[in-house]
């Protein structure tokens, strides 16, 4: 698993919750449960982790974007992209 | 045959050169407005020949897609009656037929196996038959059942005249003006009516119409550049906060960090169902994406709305020609239209329809207001038992909060959304509070609601609510915004189950 996709999904998940800081964020945690992400929340959150890492959000499915249940859901999806697109 | 609108859509080919498109997260699926005519033209004759007759209800239970707006174009066409049923509120199953009498139900569920459920996807080799059919509608003749939060848990079902409908796209047409130039992107569920008057708008005016859903909306608006968003408040605050962490973050100003996100082709936002922050409004506005709120129910359909010709921030907007606004001694809202959406409910518990419909067909909105001298709806005070989720979808908390009060343990309860994920209610205790046993009823509780009305926490006041220290009013009513002050934080605190503060 890359360690910078899990910095870049800690820092921008941090950001968007607010009230946790990247280092205390719970990677297994289930976001919705835990830390309250929304739905739409989540969306943003999947786009903005997208922008920065080079993934074209397009190649993400509303399932797969509902798949994504915690942090490092989110880095294993990207990661899955970005090995789809080498 | 064209006196109305809907009688408009359906006998006459829309003008070339516009398109539906259906935008996902991983494309888009785009088709001329005259072959979508012309595919419920054939879909209509179909389902004529598989049986469905003038007045037959069809059920749509599915996300949104373009089966769904084929289905809809062709009841329309046939006078089948088109009941739209939420994804997640309700089951592609042999009671929901019986429930609501339907011919048949069309769902992109798994089905029971039931000859009358038929898969959505369907459509796509029903809509490719020859044929075609198109019957005239009265005005007071119903084209759908709209369904909307009761307050026993189970959606009050609504007939929406076709009066109702013409008059709420006419007057939003002159309000707005849609034009070739507009694509107005859609993304709340088709189930609900007001969200298909875009595509009947589309037909009727000659503009593109984008339709999308909740979860890729945000995603795919940069890329269909959309002129207008059909938005709830919940929805534009998510934007606003990525908005301006996006500026921040990339040192650019607000305003192109919203165009980055909402397209370069923003004309105006329209808001509604809920109250709308005004420093949300404000925020918009500022960004060069001026954003309308305006007022309505399910019962009213669209009673005011702002509009660049006469915008009041805070307001709600003029009141509709068509829509009148009573306003009583004690400032409750009530409305009449001159073409009521119904009169009463078609599906409700005993007493719903009394309570909200007046026997002359005005409608008690239950909402606090008072309209200015220049004619703008002002809203204080919306009924406070409703949460609108940032999905669009609304909790009534006030029968929730009676079924936690339906305990010897509990003497009050209030419920709040402090996430928009979850519900969380604070329990003034009867006597000694036993947080284990309030936790079994809780477990009870949550048996028999919803999955959007379960409640996630309950926090136990460490007092009574009382009239002495100012969480009950003289009434012995809760006082909803002194409960919620003083037990914010623990309100927003994380974790499940029972607490005691």
């Amino acid at each position: 698993m890359s360690t910078d996709l899990e910095a870049l999904v800690r820092d921008r998940t941090a950001q968007v919750l607010t009230d946790v800081s990247p280092d205390e964020l719970d990677m297994s945690a289930d976001l919705a449960d835990q830390y309250g992400l929304t739905s739409l929340n989540k969306v943003l959150l999947v786009m903005s982790v997208c922008d920065e890492s080079g993934v074209d959000v397009a190649r993400f499915t509303e399932q797969d974007v509902a798949a994504v249940r915690s942090g490092d859901d989110l880095v294993s999806a990207l990661a899955a992209q970005q090995g789809a697109v080498a | 045959m064209t006196d109305n609108l809907i009688n408009q859509l359906v006998s006459t080919a829309p003008a070339p050169g516009h398109r539906l498109r259906i935008a996902r997260l991983g494309g888009d699926e785009s088709i001329e407005l005259t072959e979508v005519h012309a595919a419920a033209d054939r879909l209509a004759a179909a389902l004529y020949a598989d049986g469905v007759r003038p007045g037959d209800r069809i059920g749509i239970l599915a996300a949104n897609g373009l089966q769904w707006v084929l289905l809809d174009l062709a009841a329309l066409r046939l006078k089948a009656v088109t009941c739209g049923f939420e994804p997640g509120k309700f089951d592609a199953t042999p009671q929901t037929i019986e429930e609501y009498g339907l011919a048949l139900l069309f769902t992109d569920a798994p089905g029971a196996p039931d000859t009358r459920i038929r898969p959505i996807a369907q459509v796509d080799e029903l809509a490719r038959r020859p044929g075609g059919i198109a019957l005239p509608w009265q005005r007071h003749e119903a084209t759908t059942i709209k369904f909307t939060s009761g307050s026993t848990g189970r959606p009050k079902g609504l007939s929406a005249s076709v009066g109702s409908i013409d008059s709420s796209l006419r007057a939003v047409q002159e309000l707005f003006e849609h034009g070739p130039d507009d694509d107005i992107f859609v993304f709340l569920p088709l189930s609900l009516l007001q969200q298909r008057y875009w595509v009947y708008s589309a037909l009727i005016y000659g503009h593109d119409v984008t339709i999308s859903s909740y979860a890729a909306a945000f995603a795919v608006m940069r890329r269909t550049r959309p002129t207008v968003v059909m938005g709830v408040p919940g929805f534009f605050a998510s934007a606003q906060r990525h908005i301006e962490e996006q500026a921040a973050r990339r040192s650019i100003e607000v305003a192109e960090a919203a165009r980055a996100l909402f397209g370069d082709r923003i004309r105006y936002l329209w808001t509604g169902s809920a109250p709308a922050d005004p420093a949300t409004l404000r925020f918009f506005d500022d960004c060069g994406m001026p954003i309308f709120e305006g007022y309505g129910l399910n019962e009213t359909c669209i009673v005011s709305k702002n509009h660049p010709k006469a915008n009041r921030r805070g307001s709600v907007g003029q009141v509709l020609p068509g829509k009148h606004v009573i306003i009583d001694d004690d400032g409750r809202v009530s409305v009449r239209g001159d073409d009521p959406v119904g009169m009463r409910y078609t599906f409700a518990a005993p007493g719903e329809s009394e309570r909200v419909f007046g026997t002359d067909g005005v409608v008690r909105t239950g909402d606090l207001g008072r309209i200015d001298a220049d004619g703008f709806l002002w809203i204080g005070g919306r009924a406070d038992d409703v949460i609108v989720l940032d999905n669009g979808k609304k909790v009534i908390v006030r029968p929730i909060e009676e079924r936690l009060r339906d305990s010897p343990l509990i003497d009050q309860a209030v419920v709040f959304c402090p996430a928009q994920t979850h519900l969380v209610a604070v329990v003034s205790p009867a006597g000694d509070a036993d947080p284990a046993e309030i936790g079994r009823h809780l477990a009870r509780t949550n048996e028999a609601l919803e999955r959007d009305e379960q409640i996630r926490r309950v926090v136990l006041a460490a007092e009574p609510f009382s009239i002495d220290n100012g969480l009950l009013t003289s009434q012995y009513k809760p006082r909803r915004a002194q409960i919620l002050a003083r037990y914010s934080t623990a309100i927003t605190a994380k974790g499940d189950g029972v607490h005691v503060h």
